[in-house]
């Protein structure tokens, strides 16, 4: 294997030649407490690859799949070193190769769960609501906030798409997905950060010019007051990592949650910007559920017993298998918001 | 029951008590490790010839006048050489001179040789500004059974392997002769200062203790002990080197308690520490633990004392005997590390 | 022993789980090497190392227990494992077998703030543990340059120590007690540290996994300081820094950090503290050390002309970077900052206020980030630590840089201080025309710092430990004192199955 993995000769003898400086903040290293699967092990395995010391082949390419692209080594890196960026190069080598693994590839071609919601709505309109792997409850509460803070006029996008926009490049796999499905919007709102971090760089402009953002930023200071408190006692609050790192929104979450919640909201030791990782990102809970409900429970492993709540409906999904139900419960954000403005209980 | 002196084929001339326990008073490294060669038995070491019977067949004391030497004073490390018989009251009086200290040194182990302290193993002088005495000791040399010469860099930490320099701390002699130390010394403090407190009780006064230490005051010894009031009085000596009167401050602040006359903590300087000490015998350790455990032990023991706080492990003493070891299998395992160390014969 | 144990994999499936337990090669070339220089000396020369034959993750104290019974049984080597961020070599599996991987025992098990302890597990990552003891407003005060990829484990295992050791002590100072599995496979509570007669922990600490596995460490935690205080001098020279921090720590001073940098090493750190570039002819040669660029050729001319390299340090002015880093309760920080900076106008030292150490702060565990980048240009780098009395600190300095500076260009700082003396730490970095010359002028740098600290009666570690690196040289430096630890390994270790041939090593390969 030469290019394109050679081009990224820098950042990995940058990993190779590190003494896992990083390791501590890698959550996949953490949960699986295996060498292989630091940042370290994993560029050196694609170093191993290019430098031809090691085939290319379904064994490499199995590795490759333990990281969940959360972010965090580049993060702490003093160079900043690309690693995800390294990495999906090399699955997609290990894709065009045939030895990718399959789950893979069926993770990344997944369709979106039906919902009801989601088909009530027109389509094509000025500001569609792309929900990806969200579930329908997720997208009516979705649905009523933005509502409720004003939005007139939501619709969906005009054809199907996958239950996760930036899943294909993850994982490698050439996945076409058209950004023709968003015509005539002027704003997509997104359920999950890592489809607004891939239309935002996908090389068109998503929809002809359309603005992708996070629906927790869509809310933030739009809300009206609530009716009533969520949550009387504490809860804990994580980040999902690419809403906190890839689109630094780490403050408008905590702001809303503080609105609805009457006791403390606890936060793991690692949060804001350094925080996050449920475990469900990058592919890795396709290929390796079992590592992917472990990460889950480290991230809430410092945490009080006390309600978790995450921003984005994958992360809570992931983190309530991740506990199966040895704490309290998981919730939304937006549970809590919509039941807050409708004066229920969670 | 009394020695008699008699020619040992292994030892030459040397003691032998009715026990069958042998004495030798070697002259020099050589002869100890030409001694240690032939025989086997447990090693005892000591000074002077023995006057006890406290012995067990088999034992061979060694006689470590010869080995009584203090110095040379190195002055920038402020280290001192001395031989395994020194006494640390041999030791402090030697620093003096040059305007150094161990710091302060209990009457109880004034006369004590270096390496019987060291085959105890037991903390001797703890003292929060200067330090456990044997956390001073910075390298060891030692005979081992065998008659094999062990090296230590002097040096004031390393991370050369386990600890080997400490193999034989703790052993009671079973694990070689120490023939010498180097020992690290702190400058004799200009001028020292008292303090006496009262407290209502173990628990205040404890936690006081730990108040003190955080505060960053570091006395150069402390005790605590009930006064016949029912209240727990502290009495501590200063000694700090960097400005006494900033660390009399910081105590003054944490302690809290109420004032008592230093006057108390100078007349039991003088009565248990340094050539002219009064009490003579260490206080006997009852129980050894965690801090939090540490005022029920107090209270519930006779004529309690304490003269060891630290953060994270409190020394309760009191009358009577020291209670007896517990079994815990280091024992057998410390037993068969020393059997292995002895030489085929 | 062989080299390899398929035979009992089966049987450690059972014990700790089938999916703890990996023979692949992705595995087990992971764990074949640690973060020794010499090894990434060896990857560019192409060598493979020694495999081990299989990888095993336990859960607790009693899978370790069972698993080192297993291999007892079957004469199996086992390489005890924390997180690989070794830099000698130590977890090396020079004779196949198992590597055990302890990073699954990483839980808190107790935390008494009361009793000022923790009982933590062996495989947690420091940097973890640090963050979450201040959380309760504690901390270890070990701060290791590693903390950020090491473990208790192995920082008891390897006597390590933290930048702060002058205030808080090493790693062995912190230890309260050890919970280890025996080469026999069973597990044992080692007794307090303060329990009188054979002190245990002495032996375990440092023991590099040859005595035992450690699986549990209780250690003295501190409350987090209140106040800092910061200060940096430009001294005429070493021996005005070496004494300003001689007399700091016999008077009894407890500063959390004093650090003294060699003229070339003030030049890299810059004298302001704060990395900022040097003038003149060795401009280029920082660029290149920093990693920050420069020519990748040039670099590689100058590490490989240690003689003109070194030569041209002398014309570096003699003036020397001093750090001090003061805390605890308000007061005392104040109070240890104001004492220091008497001493240090006593020899002249130029004040540069608080700059210099908070930029250290903020950097300091920058370097190790650097290395790569001079291995990615195609020279090697590496660090040597010793420890010596005050009266020694001098001639250890010029005797070792002599020596060293034959092969490599070097250069050192002075830190860990104790009322008895302190580390220097020394840096080299050195290339050469092919991968196999720079192994060679690697070992020579290495055989020549270690025969003169051995020489001069220094200890020839002070806190990265032993592994293979220094294992050749346990021998002299302990004399007779290595029958002691024979006996303890036949103890301990009836069957010689853990970490062999490490310690009192076999030479490297």
């Amino acid at each position: 294997m030469t290019s394109p993995l050679g081009a990224h000769r820098a950042a990995l003898d940058t990993c190779v030649f590190c003494p896992k400086l990083c390791r501590f903040a890698c959550p996949v290293a953490e949960a699986e407490a295996r060498e292989t699967v630091t940042p370290w092990g994993l560029m050196t395995l694609i170093d191993d690859v290019v430098r031809g010391t090691r085939p290319l082949d379904a064994e490499a390419a199995a590795v490759w799949a333990h990281c969940t692209g959360c972010g965090r080594c580049t993060a702490v890196c003093h160079h900043a070193n690309p690693v995800y960026e390294v990495l999906t190069a090399a699955r997609a080598a290990a894709a065009a190769q045939g030895v990718a693994p399959p789950e893979a590839l069926a993770w990344a071609t997944a369709a979106p769960a039906q919902s009801a919601h989601l088909d009530a709505l027109p389509s094509g309109g000025a500001v569609q609501l792309y929900a990806g792997a969200a579930d329908d409850a997720a997208i009516g509460e979705a649905l009523a906030l933005l509502r409720a803070a004003g939005y007139v006029g939501l619709s969906r996008p005009t054809a199907p798409l996958p239950a996760g926009w930036a899943r294909g490049a993850e994982v490698g796999e050439p996945v076409p997905w058209s950004t023709a499905a968003f015509a005539g919007a002027e704003q997509i709102i997104c359920l999950h950060a890592a489809d607004v971090l891939a239309l935002r760089a996908h090389p068109r402009d998503p929809g002809a010019g359309a603005r992708a953002v996070h629906l927790i930023e869509a809310l933030d200071g739009r809300l009206p007051s609530p009716r009533r408190l969520a949550v009387a006692g504490d809860v804990a609050y994580l980040d999902p990592c690419r809403l906190a790192r890839g689109l630094s929104v780490t403050e408008a979450p905590r702001r809303l949650l503080a609105a609805v919640v009457g006791g403390q909201v606890h936060e793991a030791v690692m949060a804001g910007a350094e925080g996050g990782c449920c475990g469900a990102g990058g592919g890795y809970a396709a290929v390796d559920p079992e590592a992917a409900a472990w990460v889950a429970r480290e991230a809430m492993q410092d945490l009080p017993a006390v309600p978790v709540v995450s921003a984005e409906p994958a992360c809570a999904a992931q983190l309530a298998t991740g506990i199966s139900g040895a704490t309290g419960p998981v919730w939304r954000l937006t549970t809590l918001l919509a039941s807050a403005l409708a004066g229920e209980g969670p | 029951m009394s020695w008699r002196l008699v020619h040992d084929p292994a030892l030459g001339e040397c003691h032998r008590a009715p026990s069958g326990a042998r004495c030798v008073a070697p002259l020099d490294g050589v002869a100890l490790a030409e001694t240690l060669v032939g025989v086997a038995g447990r090693l005892r070491s000591r000074v002077g010839q023995p006057v006890a019977d406290e012995t067990e067949p088999g034992e061979i004391w060694i006689d470590l006048t010869a080995f009584s030497g203090v110095g040379p004073v190195d002055p920038v490390g402020q280290i001192v050489r001395a031989g395994g018989g020194a006494t640390w009251g041999a030791i402090e009086a030697r620093l003096q001179v040059d305007g150094l200290t161990l710091g302060p040194v209990p009457g109880w182990l004034w006369d004590q040789p270096v390496a019987h302290t060291l085959d105890g193993g037991r903390r001797a002088r703890p003292s929060p500004a200067c330090g456990e005495l044997l956390d001073l000791v910075m390298a060891i040399q030692a005979v081992l059974p065998g008659g094999g010469l062990t090296r230590s860099a002097v040096s004031p930490r390393r991370a050369t392997g386990p600890d080997l320099a400490r193999g034989v701390v703790g052993a009671e002699g079973r694990a070689g002769v120490v023939l010498g130390v180097h020992v690290q010394a702190w400058p004799l403090a200009g001028q020292v200062g008292y303090r006496a407190t009262r407290f209502g009780g173990w628990a205040e006064a404890l936690a006081a203790g730990q108040a003190v230490l955080r505060a960053g005051a570091r006395p150069q010894w402390w005790r605590f002990a009930p006064a016949p009031t029912g209240e727990v009085v502290l009495t501590a000596r200063f000694g700090d080197l960097a400005g006494l009167d900033h660390c009399l401050a910081r105590y003054d602040e944490a302690a809290g308690g109420r004032p008592d006359d230093p006057g108390a903590a100078e007349a039991l300087d003088a009565a248990c520490y340094g050539p002219g000490a009064i009490r003579r015998v260490a206080p006997t350790p009852r129980w050894v633990g965690a801090p939090s455990a540490a005022v029920g032990q107090a209270e519930a023991t006779a004529d309690a004392e304490v003269w060891d706080l630290r953060p994270e492990g409190v020394t309760v003493c009191g009358a009577g005997a020291p209670p007896a070891a517990q079994a815990s299998g280091w024992e057998a395992l410390a037993a068969a590390a020393f059997a292995a160390l002895e030489p085929a014969r | 022993m062989p080299p390899s144990a398929p035979p009992i994999v089966d049987a450690l499936r059972a014990c700790v789980g089938e999916r703890q337990v990996s023979t692949t090669p992705p595995d087990r070339v992971a764990y074949a090497r640690d973060l020794w220089p010499r090894s990434q000396l060896d990857r560019l020369a192409g060598e493979a190392p020694q495999r081990p034959a299989a990888v095993v993750w336990p859960a607790d104290a009693a899978q370790v227990a069972e698993v080192v019974a297993l291999c007892r049984q079957h004469r199996v080597p086992i390489v005890p494992f924390g997180a690989g961020s070794g830099v000698c070599g130590g977890t090396l599996p020079i004779h196949g077998g198992v590597v055990l991987d302890l990073k699954r025992l990483k839980a808190v098990r107790q935390l008494r703030p009361a009793d000022g302890i923790v009982e933590v597990e062996a495989g947690c990552v420091g940097e973890r543990l640090e963050r979450w003891l201040n959380r309760q407003g504690l901390s270890l005060g070990h701060f290791p340059s590693s903390i950020l990829c090491s473990t208790v484990g192995g920082w008891v295992a390897t006597r390590s120590a933290g930048q702060c050791s002058s205030r808080y002590g090493k790693i062995e100072d912190m230890v309260v007690d050890l919970e280890v599995v025996g080469g026999d496979g069973v597990v044992r509570r080692t007794p307090r540290a303060d329990a009188g007669g054979v002190d245990w922990n002495a032996i375990y600490v440092g023991s590099e996994g040859t005595l035992g596995v450690i699986t549990a460490a209780t250690l003295r935690v501190q409350r987090l300081p209140t106040a800092q205080a910061f200060r940096g001098w430009r001294v005429p020279n070493i021996e005005a820094g070496v004494e300003i921090m001689r007399r700091a720590m016999q008077a009894g001073l407890r500063p959390s950090v004093l650090r003294l940098y060699d003229p070339l090493d003030t030049l890299m750190v810059g004298s302001d503290g704060d990395r900022k570039a040097a003038k003149g002819p060795l401009h280029s040669l920082k660029q290149g050390l920093l990693g920050k660029g420069g020519s990748g050729r040039g670099l590689r001319w100058a590490l490989g002309h240690p003689r003109l390299s070194n030569g041209a340090v002398r014309l570096i002015p003699p003036g020397c970077l001093l750090l001090a880093v003061s805390e605890g309760s308000a007061a005392e920080a104040r109070a240890t900052d104001d004492a220091i900076a008497a001493i240090a106008r006593g020899v002249q030292a130029e004040d540069l206020g608080e700059g210099p150490a908070r930029a250290w702060l903020a950097h300091r565990y920058a370097v190790s980030f650097k290395q790569s980048r001079i291995y990615a240009a195609g020279a090697f780098v590496d660090t040597f630590e010793v420890a010596t009395t005050w009266g020694e600190v001098r001639g250890l300095y010029d005797a070792v840089k002599a020596a060293v500076g034959r092969h490599v260009l070097v250069m050192a700082h002075f830190s860990h201080a104790y009322p008895g003396g302190c580390s220097i730490y020394f840096t080299f970095a050195g290339a050469g025309p092919t991968p196999q010359v720079m192994r060679a002028r690697y070992d020579a740098a290495w055989q020549a710092g270690l025969d003169t600290a051995v020489t001069r009666g220094a200890a020839i570690a002070h806190h990265h430990g032993v592994g293979l690196s220094r294992g050749r040289h346990m021998g002299a430096a302990h004399g007779e004192a290595q029958r002691w630890f024979g006996a303890l390994k036949a103890t301990l270790d009836p069957d010689g199955i853990l970490n062999p041939g490490k310690v009192f090593s076999e030479a490297p390969p």
